[in-house]
């Protein structure tokens, strides 16, 4: 009887002890951030407008990590793949699945992917983050030290998933402007971040939706007509804001009348000059313009992160006195640069810097017209073709001409969630002889001295 | 407590008086230093990051922590001396904790090997010492738990070979709990992901000290150890 009691009591007390273990371990993951985080830039510590947007998650949402393996970007990827379990961590709805990409080429073309990104998927909506756009090299990069803003992005895409809020974008075409299908990254970007798009022939609808946030008009080749300027400026005179990116024509000076003057409503001058910048050209020629940024809320946030636009046959563009708005330079090319104002020398490929004729350096590249009780208006800008397909990818196109939409459409969640700076991960490049080296202490005298010494005890042993 | 440390004092002695425990301590390093060598010098340029290559040779625990504790309780029921142990003054919870201990002591040996290896990376680049700290720290602990399941599986049978399959058996169960039901984010891993060995781990690597994580393993430990004293009580029994 007494060893029946003792073999019950024990059995219950395993039973339990196991059961309190499986509960125990379940209710402490459940608090998932309960740690301490001894990195040196607190690495792992979210702020606390990501752990709100953690929170507010409601409905189930996988995020998949999606990376190309090679040996360079081992490190930037288990970065990435780090950031995101302490989401996961935070709230059971959000889960983590991981894929290599090369492997998963149904996934990659169901979200339409070609390199390593990450994708927020819930119910039939999803969101896509490439994750090359989240790393940045910090000063001239030799020391291989980088700025990774993934906390940031991420962040805001959660938001925008469970965000109601939608904006609505309209893109004028009818004047060789560039069509959405030439911008189809930007389009799905922007449809990622809540602002649905729309192309407008405005001779067959006759004015300008009234739902929409922005009017775009991007790289117009001809004029507009009068009739299609008195519906722009009606739909402006009611609320609504502009979005206006040159495009650059050979003809620009004597054909531009309506565009000239839709820009000079703002307070824009177009110097039908196309800037030539020897100092901040990217490697492409002096026709690349790697512009600086103005101090602006467009601009800043792109500035510190050092994420700067490649723009390519940028117009130079100047300002006149007014009242009405408040004009703020977002970009402008170098002091070594030149607004170009002989464009048939230009085609030929005959270009020098005419101090009387041209443009001198630095010359406006973009503006923002906000009005006087500072809601943002309009955004001209000299450039069009860093928008297209081709070239969005390059530099800080893609963040540039985002924060410029997000902007206008006075987007409220915008995020400042500061970038991580990380230490360049070091590389050793290991000769013949250190590699040699190492083969003899960690794979020869290591192990041995253990063999040595279990050969000494056994030695005496035996003499025992 | 004097009774638990003279329990641990005999075990280790019988670790380092025992030629086997060096052979098995040699096999560990070469094993330990082929993949760390396949890891940080066969590719190059290679990158001067422990958390790479603490990660592969890892899984070396699987198979050194069965053999190092299987005799621990296995070898007094082969030879008849838990009778002996049985019916000294010494509770079973002291004999238990006692040879723990020991094991513990064999762990701390096996991490200072470990750390050899960020120790010659580190004269080819500069290292994250937090990082080497917490994964040294994370070793102990995860390590701490294994020692203990291998310990209750030494109190399974007679045979130490018996007993070193039991424990490897149940350690790589618990290795692999993560990736039983794929990477699909069903509901059953989500269930089996917080009990998976390794996964507890990589906060270590990180350089993050992790509540839920120690937790884990400390309670984890202690199951394993009280499921011993329950085995050897029941034999006292019989």
């Amino acid at each position: 009887m007494k060893k029946w009691l003792s073999h019950t009591n024990s059995t219950v007390l395993s039973v339990a002890v196991i059961g309190i273990f499986i509960l125990l371990t379940l209710f402490l993951n459940s608090l998932g951030g309960f740690q301490l985080d001894l990195t040196s830039n607190k690495q792992y510590t979210l702020s606390d407008q990501s752990l709100t947007a953690i929170k507010d998650v409601k409905d189930d949402v996988n995020i998949l990590v999606l990376t190309v393996e090679n040996a360079n970007n081992t490190v930037l990827n288990r970065e990435v793949t780090d950031m995101v379990e302490e989401y996961t961590k935070r709230n059971s709805k959000l889960k983590i699945k991981q894929y290599n990409l090369t492997q998963e080429p149904a996934l990659a073309s169901k979200y339409g992917i070609t390199g390593s990104s990450i994708v927020l998927e819930q119910g039939d909506q999803h969101k896509v983050i490439d994750i090359a756009s989240l790393f940045t090299a910090t000063g001239d990069g030799s020391d291989g030290s980088y700025q990774f803003t993934g906390e940031e992005k991420l962040t805001q895409a959660l938001m925008n998933m469970s965000s109601t809020e939608m904006h609505k974008m309209v893109f004028l075409t009818g004047h060789e402007e560039l069509s959405l299908a030439q911008m189809t990254t930007l389009q799905s970007s922007l449809e990622q971040n809540n602002v649905q798009t729309e192309e407008l022939q405005l001779n067959q609808a006759g004015k300008v939706p009234e739902d929409a946030d922005v009017l775009a008009i991007i790289g117009p080749q001809r004029d507009l007509s009068d009739t299609e300027m008195k519906a722009i400026r009606t739909y402006l005179s009611n609320g609504g804001k502009l979005l206006l990116s040159l495009g650059f024509v050979e003809d620009m000076k004597s054909s531009w009348k309506n565009i000239d003057a839709l820009m000079a409503d703002y307070g824009v001058v177009d110097e039908h000059a196309v800037m030539v910048d020897n100092q901040q050209a990217s490697t492409m020629g002096p026709l690349w313009v790697v512009p600086e940024y103005g101090t602006h809320a467009i601009t800043d946030k792109l500035a510190a992160s050092q994420l700067y636009p490649m723009l390519s046959l940028s117009i130079a563009l100047t300002s006149k006195e007014q009242d009405k708005y408040t004009l703020s330079p977002l970009i402008q090319s170098s002091s070594d640069s030149y607004g170009e104002t002989n464009i048939g020398g230009l085609l030929q490929n005959e270009t020098t810097n005419d101090a009387e004729e041209d443009i001198q350096g630095p010359v406006e590249l973009g503006y923002a017209a906000d009005t006087t009780d500072g809601k943002p208006k309009a955004v001209i800008l000299g450039s069009s073709i860093f928008m297209q397909d081709s070239e969005i990818a390059n530099g800080g196109n893609r963040d540039f001409i985002l924060n410029t939409v997000n902007y206008l459409s006075e987007k409220e969640n915008g995020l400042t969630i500061r970038p991580r700076v990380q230490a360049g991960y070091e590389m050793a490049y290991l000769n013949g002889e250190q590699a040699r080296t190492i083969f003899f202490v960690a794979i020869v005298a290591f192990p041995l001295i253990f063999v040595i010494i279990g050969v000494l005890l056994w030695w005496r042993r035996r003499r025992v | 407590m004097r009774r638990m440390m003279a329990v641990c004092n005999k075990e280790l002695q019988a670790y380092f008086l025992s030629p086997t425990s060096y052979f098995a301590f040699a096999v560990y390093v070469l094993m330990t230093s082929l993949l760390f060598y396949s890891s940080f010098v066969y590719y190059q340029p290679s990158i001067v990051d422990y958390r790479l290559v603490l990660g592969d040779t890892l899984s070396m625990l699987l198979f050194v922590v069965p053999l190092l504790t299987m005799r621990l309780v296995a070898e007094e029921f082969r030879q008849g001396t838990d009778e002996l142990l049985l019916t000294s003054p010494a509770r079973v919870t002291e004999i238990i904790f006692g040879k723990y201990l020991a094991s513990l002591a064999i762990l701390v040996v096996l991490i200072l090997c470990s750390l050899v290896y960020p120790f010659i990376m580190s004269f080819y680049g500069t290292l994250d010492m937090t990082t080497v700290w917490m994964s040294a720290l994370g070793l102990f602990f995860l390590g701490g738990s294994m020692m203990a399941i291998g310990l209750f599986a030494s109190t399974l049978s007679q045979h130490q070979m018996v007993s070193a399959v039991a424990g490897f058996i149940i350690l790589l169960v618990l290795w692999m709990l993560d990736s039983f039901a794929g990477n699909t984010g069903s509901v059953l891993q989500q269930w089996l992901d917080p009990f998976a060995l390794t996964n507890r781990f990589d906060s270590f690597m990180k350089g993050v000290l992790s509540g839920p994580d120690i937790l884990y393993y400390v309670t984890l430990s202690g199951v394993f150890l009280l499921l011993s004293i329950q085995i050897v009580e029941r034999k006292r029994w019989r």
